[in-house]
């Protein structure tokens, strides 16, 4: 199953909330997670497509990555409509205070039986109240201050195509360079390039690592850095988020704890 | 001249060994990640452990003819505890595994288990266990499998062979399709 890209915390492919209660939903989650850090995501697919909706759930959690990174503070509440069963699926660092008997009582006492009326807005809303009243006492050690190449480069490499865009760019870079100040820059610089990457990757264990110092070798190597300026660097490609709250998940993840409930 | 083969020659070598040495590192990591998953396996077969008996004694009670699954359960459990290897206990929690899910139908038979709290909540912590199992086994065949891709593609194989990584196995694909209940309705 596919899933798109999270628009915010609160997905009703189903159809299956009022607009009201969606925006409600989307406002308290929002607000619980500028002040918790828990993220919590809400979301309702018409069926599930051969599969359970324990591997849906997971499936949908790794995708989105929900509860931020390193803490995996996050709550995935799936519906299937037309299989009429759902589930709450817990990451990893709320494992403890929202264990599966939890998960499973919140589903008995607060979903099921709207759920089995018909009122989709109340059981989804009472479930996420009851799922919040649990998890918020959990405090989650800051996350440390992430640096430039701690955070964002990570994110580039993750869509693998960009970073070789950007190597790209950047020999495109050292060739013009190369044409006014003679091509034993260039020559130097893919030298540099090589034994960068190689070292980067030894050391640091990454592919991206390995890039950086090779593209750090490289200008090191040309004898360049005078005047020479990054094709990149911050800004762009970043935080175009355009003025909605909702930034995305931040890549927490689940190891198949909670619980599922049909009604 | 000399001078500039001998340049290329230090470069060459120093390119090689900083390939081999990112190579061996590269297995390592790899290696590493295959032993944190299936510690992450055996916590959840831990966990799974733990939690039998309790099960066991709050069900015992009413299903007092069912003699055999208890006797195959505590086995299992047995089996379990005493294995060493890795292979040992793949196998033992495998059996537990099946006769757990045999309990699990057979429990179906008894409604006044299913309205009782406890066992519903126990009910609920052993179906969160096995999900978590079959999670953490996923995430232990995807750690072998980069692994042993690493291993055996050319050219870090003969580098793999030198440095004495072999490939490793995962999980049978069909391992927990084959622990499932086996209903037989001819009977």
């Amino acid at each position: 199953m596919s899933f798109p890209r999270p628009s915010g915390y609160v997905t009703d492919q189903a159809f299956l909330l009022s607009t009201s209660t969606r925006n409600i939903l989307e406002q308290r989650i929002a607000s619980f997670t500028a002040s918790t850090t828990h993220e919590i995501a809400v979301v309702t697919i018409p069926k599930l497509e051969n599969e359970t909706i324990e591997t849906a759930a997971l499936s949908l959690f790794e995708e989105w990555g929900i509860g931020k990174k390193g803490s995996d503070n996050g709550v995935l509440f799936l519906i299937a409509r037309d299989d009429r069963v759902m589930r709450i699926e817990v990451g990893y660092g709320l494992e403890g205070v929202l264990p599966d008997i939890t998960a499973n009582a919140i589903i008995a006492t607060h979903v099921t039986p709207a759920f089995k009326r018909g009122e989709y807005d109340k059981g989804v809303t009472d479930g996420i109240d009851a799922i919040m009243d649990n998890i918020k006492g959990e405090k989650v050690p800051t996350p440390k201050r992430s640096s430039f190449l701690g955070s964002v480069i990570p994110e580039i490499l993750h869509q693998g195509y960009v970073l070789f865009i950007i190597v790209g760019i950047f020999f495109i870079f050292f060739g013009m360079y190369s044409m006014r100040h003679g091509w034993g820059y260039f020559g130097k610089a893919v030298v540099g390039f090589i034994f960068g990457f190689f070292f980067g990757v030894t050391f640091f264990g990454g592919m991206l690592d390995g890039v950086l110092c090779g593209m750090l070798l490289a200008l090191v190597f040309s004898g360049g850095g005078g005047g020479v300026s990054f094709p990149f660097g911050g800004g762009g490609y970043f935080g175009s988020s355009s003025g909605v709250s909702f930034g995305g998940f931040g890549g927490g993840r689940s190891g198949g704890g909670g619980a599922s409930g049909r009604w | 001249m000399k001078n500039k083969v001998f340049i290329v020659g230090v470069v060459i070598v120093v390119v090689i060994a900083f390939y081999c040495m990112a190579t061996y590192n590269g297995f390592v990591r790899r290696e590493e990640n295959v032993t944190t998953a299936w510690a992450q396996v055996e916590t959840q077969y831990q966990r799974r452990y733990d939690l039998v008996p309790n099960l066991v004694s709050s069900v015992q009670g009413v299903m007092k003819q069912e003699t055999a699954i208890f006797t195959a359960i505590a086995n299992a459990r047995q089996g379990y505890a005493g294995a060493r290897t890795t292979e040992e206990k793949v196998a033992a929690a495998s059996s537990l595994e099946s006769s757990l899910s045999r309990l699990l139908v057979i429990t179906e038979n008894y409604p006044v288990l299913k309205s009782s709290d406890n066992v519903q909540a126990l009910m609920a912590q052993l179906e969160g266990t096995e999900n978590r199992i079959s999670v953490e086994r996923g995430r232990y065949n995807e750690a072998v499998q980069e692994y042993n891709i690493a291993v055996r593609s050319f050219p870090g194989n003969t580098f793999a062979s030198l440095f004495g990584f072999t490939i490793k196995h995962m999980f049978e694909a069909d391992s927990s399709a084959s622990s499932a209940p086996k209903v037989d309705l001819s009977q």
